[in-house]
């Protein structure tokens, strides 16, 4: 399974119907597509923690705007 | 078994500008004479649940850390402090000798979450936040931000709701009323919750702080 889809398949637990993940594509960005808040993305970042085994820190942050970038930063570990 | 309720023991070299605070701060309950009431008015019997513990409290001055740290004294207590209140690097230093855990409103804080969720479900400690995220001097309820419900999810434990206020006049004993503790697997069965789960849990806070509230009116007739 490619690792968006196991994004997608985590957006899918984590926020049910309130995100239409066939929708979400490396360039959805988080707010702007997906409508997030700062909660969500926090709550987003600890299961993609648990999810693939990796540890953001504040930084990160400051660069995770889109799907894409959440792939890169797994790829990169 | 190991003592799971972390009660402060005399020494404990790992922790001791928490306790040289602790210390300083001894006389502080005689200060405050805290009541301490559960939500039928009556004097509090209960104690904090074994373990990691989210207490949640209104926020109406500076000193609310304090008559928290009051209320549950017998329990070494981390707090979750706003970025403002640690600008000044030598404060940000002593509070977090002592058991702050600083958070930035401004950002998306994750490793400030992640650090309080450690103090609960690794260290077992107590964690006190206040999760309005802000001073509200009246006393009045404001919306509860979902952070609580996040750390106390993601630690899996039990979340103890406090009301209190400054009184009127000085003099007069400080009153504090503690609700009975939010188990938030009663009110979401799944193991990884949804957004919308912790949604609910937030309001849970919210009206259970709420019910703390109207019993503080009702017996401060505030």
């Amino acid at each position: 399974m490619q690792t968006i889809d196991k994004l997608r398949e985590m957006f899918v637990r984590i926020f049910e119907e309130d995100i239409d993940v066939e929708k979400v594509s490396e360039d959805t960005r988080f707010i702007e597509d997906l409508g997030m808040t700062s909660i969500s993305m926090l709550y987003m970042a600890l299961a993609i923690e648990e999810e693939f085994g990796i540890a953001f820190n504040n930084d990160d942050f400051t660069t995770l705007r889109s799907v894409g970038d959440v792939l890169a930063r797994i790829e990169k570990g | 078994m190991k003592q799971a309720n972390k009660k402060a023991r005399l020494f404990d070299f790992k922790r001791l500008p928490m306790d040289l605070a602790r210390l300083v701060c001894f006389p502080l309950p005689l200060l405050y004479r805290t009541k301490r009431l559960d939500l039928d008015g009556n004097p509090c019997k209960q104690t904090l649940p074994a373990g990691g513990v989210l207490v949640v409290a209104n926020h109406t001055n500076m000193a609310d850390p304090f008559l928290i740290g009051t209320c549950f004294w017998k329990r070494r207590m981390y707090f979750l402090a706003a970025e403002t209140v640690m600008k000044n690097p030598v404060v940000a230093f002593l509070l977090k000798g002592v058991g702050c855990i600083r958070i930035d409103r401004n950002i998306f804080d994750v490793e400030a979450m992640k650090r309080s969720i450690a103090v609960l479900k690794k260290e077992k400690r107590v964690l006190a936040m206040f999760p309005q995220g802000h001073i509200q001097a009246d006393g009045e309820m404001d919306k509860v931000k979902g952070g609580a419900a996040l750390i106390a999810m993601q630690a899996g434990v039990p979340i103890v709701p406090v009301y209190t206020k400054k009184p009127a006049h000085f003099w007069k004993r400080q009153v504090a009323v503690i609700g009975e503790p939010i188990v938030c697997a009663d009110y979401c069965a799944k193991k990884i919750p949804s957004a919308a789960d912790m949604e609910r849990i937030s309001q849970v806070i919210l009206e259970k702080m709420e019910a703390c509230k109207a019993c503080f009116e009702q017996v401060t007739k505030e």
